[in-house]
């Protein structure tokens, strides 16, 4: 049996060719037109297809290039970090800039390694008054302030 | 009208008090940000975007050239003090620059710093100036066979010139292009690759993905690393220096200063290098001609004064590029090409005939900006220094709240900010998989025109593609193209490249 050396080249080689083949797929729903006349699908497909064969070698590469090991990646920080964005998208309009800020601060704390609590409260009624201030009155974004009820 | 009533032009719209104070405005805050870790002259500028949209598209521009400038300075003032450097393009700076300031020179190293840019920034003001009207005349007449090899050239310099991998560079292009694809295809009003999603069809905002790849993705990685000690150097050793060069240093560190201007104003007008390979070719050739190459790593004044010379011409000079082509060289300038889009602007070489004001104005403002930062920026070291020894777990929080305000307020849209979401989850696969992030931001602004102008060309030929090898100006470029490409199969290049990017 061959062994995988590069499972990095591995991930992203098959990353690659899932995105150039799923780019194919649905572009073939695309008028394709002719070189001439090109339609909607004629580029896509093009780009696509190119895209999976470069995966494709770098995922053959992955068996015998040098060898490289793929670390474990921790996920309390991409976790909560992302969980702070979306908290963001979705209470900013029913809650209004302040509370929002308030608690994505809060929330994007639980991504360090230690919370501390009192630290994190001052930090995040920091922001949320500042960041009020100057988007809103300063630059006049059209943000709600405060819930909208 | 020769240059210099055009630059006479520049100045007379740069040095309007409103002009004038968002160029300080701008200066100062991509210092202000360049100056944290981590966060590049491209984050900073995605991020701050937004204070932007309610000027008008010249005060914008300026605005958005002053933080690119001060996101600069910024990193090399890290790099210098405490040996972090704020950006790719000051890492060759932490080599002289911080071993300086151990030996109490740090002020020497700063000054050499900020006047070398300084010098660099005004050689390279006029060399836009000079240059970029001749290359728009030669641009206006280019049409789509010669954009699209152009494009070409581009894209294949970028891949060349990015870290790492020449196979995941080129992918990540691709994959970038496509991407780039994804919204209704202008030509023919169908949605391409929106999933049916509405707010997909206006297409992938650049925005979202610099933030995401460029920002929200160094909070994380920052993050994953155990949280380092800066110690404020100027407590640890005998304070800063004098602010002052000796005879010796100075004779030592011009003619260093002339040649990283001559390198980087050369350089920055590759695709994809900016200032990062300006500053590391400098380096290098100072370490080759001094007469004492072992000085360096230990505290040269030239391998500060070189590097950072390059590095700001290469900044100033890749705009050429942008200004009159309308392509972007470095992710920086793609975000300055959708600023430009933003307002309403579509950027090319006939920006300069139909927006004089905006963009003589943008140059003359280039040359001011240099001016704040070398008089604002050596009194506010202080600030710097403060601002650089507090803690990174207060600092992400807010970083990452103004990355949420800047996306929001792009269009007030909820999907855009569950979006960024998302790329952020991406962007963090593909760094873990050593996949540079910078071709795919660029592949996503080139991709819709290199589309448009494949067709147009394919459509003037009827449909042969011969014609990218008929018309002489896009057979140059293909044959550059060709000859970067070859650079990289020939063994001996090759190597070279992959020792330049490990020193």
């Amino acid at each position: 049996m061959i062994k995988i050396r590069n499972p990095k080249d591995l991930c992203a080689g098959l990353f690659f060719m899932v995105f150039g083949l799923s780019a194919v797929l649905i572009s073939r729903t695309y008028p394709l037109g002719t070189a001439f006349r090109m339609g909607a699908g004629y580029f896509p497909i093009l780009i696509g297809g190119i895209l999976f064969l470069i995966g494709l070698v770098i995922v053959i590469k992955a068996f015998f290039g040098a060898r490289e090991s793929l670390s474990l990646p921790k996920w309390r920080p991409l976790l909560f970090i992302v969980i702070s964005i979306i908290l963001f998208g979705l209470m900013i309009k029913p809650l209004g800039l302040v509370v929002t800020a308030f608690i994505v601060v809060m929330t994007s704390g639980l991504a360090g390694e230690r919370f501390h609590v009192r630290e994190m409260i001052l930090l995040a009624t920091v922001l949320a008054v500042l960041s009020a201030v100057l988007f809103v009155s300063i630059l006049g974004l059209p943000f709600p302030v405060w819930p909208q009820l | 009208m020769d240059i210099f009533d055009n630059i006479l032009l520049g100045f007379s719209v740069a040095i309007t008090l409103k002009n004038l104070s968002y160029c300080l405005l701008g200066s100062l805050v991509g210092t202000l940000v360049g100056v944290l870790p981590g966060l590049g002259p491209v984050a900073t500028i995605a991020m701050l975007m937004p204070l932007t949209y309610g000027l008008d598209t010249t005060t914008a521009l300026i605005m958005l050239a002053g933080i690119y400038y001060g996101a600069q300075y910024g990193g090399s003032t890290t790099a210098v003090l405490v040996n972090i450097p704020g950006e790719t393009s000051s890492i060759i700076t932490t080599f002289d620059g911080h071993q300086m300031a151990l030996q109490g020179r740090a002020a020497e190293a700063l000054l050499v710093a900020a006047l070398g840019s300084f010098f660099a920034g005004t050689v390279s003001t006029f060399l836009v100036a000079g240059f970029a009207p001749p290359l728009s005349m030669l641009a206006i007449n280019f049409s789509a066979p010669e954009y699209f090899s152009l494009m070409v050239l581009c894209l294949i310099g970028l891949v060349v010139l990015a870290h790492g991998s020449v196979l995941k560079a080129i992918a990540m292009v691709l994959a970038g292009l496509l991407l780039g694809l994804v919204g209704q295809d202008v030509t023919s009003g169908v949605n391409r690759l929106t999933f049916g999603i509405r707010e997909l069809s206006d297409g992938i905002g650049f925005v979202v993905v610099a933030m995401a790849l460029f920002g929200i993705n160094e909070i994380i990685v920052g993050l994953e690393s155990p949280e380092e000690r800066r110690e404020v150097l100027s407590k640890k050793r005998g304070g800063l220096g004098k602010w002052s060069l000796s005879k010796e240093d100075f004779r030592l560190a011009w003619p260093a200063s002339v040649r990283g201007t001559a390198l980087g104003a050369v350089l920055g007008l590759l695709p994809g290098s900016g200032g990062v390979l300006a500053s590391f070719v400098s380096y290098i050739v100072e370490k080759k001609i001094a007469k004492d190459p072992s000085r360096f790593g230990k505290g040269a004044i030239e391998g500060v004064a070189g590097p950072e010379s390059a590095n700001n011409a290469g900044a100033q000079t890749s705009f050429i590029p942008m200004l009159t082509l309308g392509l972007p060289s470095t992710p920086t300038m793609a975000l300055m090409i959708g600023a430009l889009t933003l307002h309403g602007i579509q950027p090319g070489p006939q920006v300069m005939t139909t927006n004089p004001t905006l963009f003589w104005g943008l140059i003359a403002s280039m040359w001011i900006g240099n001016l704040f930062l070398v008089i604002l920026n050596l009194p506010l070291i202080g600030v710097w220094i403060k601002l650089v020894s507090v803690r990174f777990r207060l600092l992400y929080p807010a970083i990452l709240l103004f990355c949420c305000i800047g996306v929001y307020s792009l269009s007030n849209s909820t999907f855009e900010v569950i979006l960024t979401s998302l790329f952020c989850v991406l962007g963090y696969c593909l760094v873990k998989l050593d996949c540079e992030p910078a071709p795919l931001l660029l592949g996503m602004i080139l991709g819709p025109m290199m589309e448009e102008n494949l067709r147009r060309a394919m459509t003037i030929s009827r449909g042969d593609p011969g014609v990218f090898i008929r018309r002489p100006v896009s057979l140059v470029l293909l044959i550059f193209a060709a000859a970067l490409l070859l650079m990289l199969v020939v063994p001996a290049i090759r190597k070279k490249r992959v020792e330049a990017f490990k020193e």
